[in-house]
């Protein structure tokens, strides 16, 4: 992330620890209650046994941020999400299991969008997308928050730009806000 | 005869897994994958009771889809839902000007979506 400010540093942790918390809060309502996994050691990943992925990414931009959140998760987080969302068995390289990556970091950075609102941050969302072949690498510089579950690990990055000033600042809503699940009948 | 639903989504496990839930509470389903599509279909159909729309989608997205159907919607009394991971006052109250009736945040609770579906689609009749 270069040199930061203070202020810098700040943005970031803010950031961080709302990705943090959209990532917990997606998987708990899918059933999959998550704790934060331990640090790799640097440079520990290449002995790790192979497990089978699935990463979908997606793009944002406002006037003040913009960047790019993917969710990586092991094919059985995806697998126990999309069984609990509708109570069948999902098929492996399916067409459905990889629109259900892209639905679940769909619905992910839209939790971060919602929270970022008391930030006055607000920002449009591109179409989800799968990586078919993960950029492990490239992904790894990116801010990251990696969980472990009953149903597998999964772990969220968000790759972001802030624009030069600018300060995430938490103010109370005017309006009561919206959270996922809610329903309003005009 | 079963009421009409149109479900408009670009994901096809949000379009099956609304589905689910609509066609075991005795609803004929019908699905749309963008805002152009779901326009199509809503201007080729008479007998929809009720539309379920995504904000997100390729081509065109579920406020413009609104927008560009405002009159038509106002005319025939359609009920629209807007079903999406957005929760902002802004996208709600644009929403809310071109004659949309509700607004569920993603991901949905099945016996609120199928509450609310019941409770506008009786008011239509």
């Amino acid at each position: 992330m270069g040199n930061l400010t203070a202020g810098g540093t700040r943005n970031f942790e803010i950031l961080d620890e709302l990705l943090r918390d959209s990532c917990l809060e997606l998987m708990t309502d899918y059933g999959l209650p998550a704790a934060l996994a331990s640090p790799r050691p640097s440079g520990s990943g290449s002995s790790d046994p192979p497990i089978a992925l699935s990463v979908a990414a997606i793009d944002f931009s406002g006037r003040d941020v913009r960047g790019t959140i993917g969710l990586r998760m092991t094919t059985s987080v995806v697998s126990e999400t999309y069984r609990v969302a509708l109570g069948k068995p999902l098929e492996p390289d399916s067409m459905e299991a990889a629109d259900w990556t892209c639905e679940l970091v769909n619905q992910l950075i839209g939790r971060l969008k919602n929270k970022l609102r008391t930030y006055n941050v607000s920002f449009n969302v591109n179409m989800p997308r799968l990586l078919p072949t993960f950029p492990v690498a490239e992904l790894e510089r990116a801010m990251r928050n990696r969980f472990i579950s009953d149903g597998g690990s999964f772990a969220g990055y968000l790759d972001v730009m802030i624009a030069p000033g600018f300060a995430l600042v938490d103010s109370p809503a005017e309006v009561p806000l919206l959270e996922e699940g809610d329903l309003v009948l005009f | 005869m079963p009421k009409k639903i149109l479900v408009i989504d670009d994901s096809a496990s949000v379009r099956r897994q609304v589905s689910g839930v609509l066609c075991s509470a005795g609803f004929q389903v019908l699905e749309a994958t963008d805002g152009l599509d779901g326009a199509e279909r809503i201007r080729g159909d008479a007998d929809l009771a009720l539309v379920i729309c995504d904000v997100n989608m390729p081509r065109m997205n579920g406020l413009d889809m609104l927008e560009s159907l405002k009159q038509e919607i106002a005319d025939r009394r359609l009920s629209i839902v807007m079903l999406t991971t957005e929760g902002q006052p802004e996208a709600m109250a644009r929403a809310k000007k071109s004659g949309a009736k509700g607004w569920i945040v993603k991901p949905f609770k099945e016996h609120l979506l199928l509450g609310a579906v019941q409770k506008l689609t009786q008011s239509a009749t």
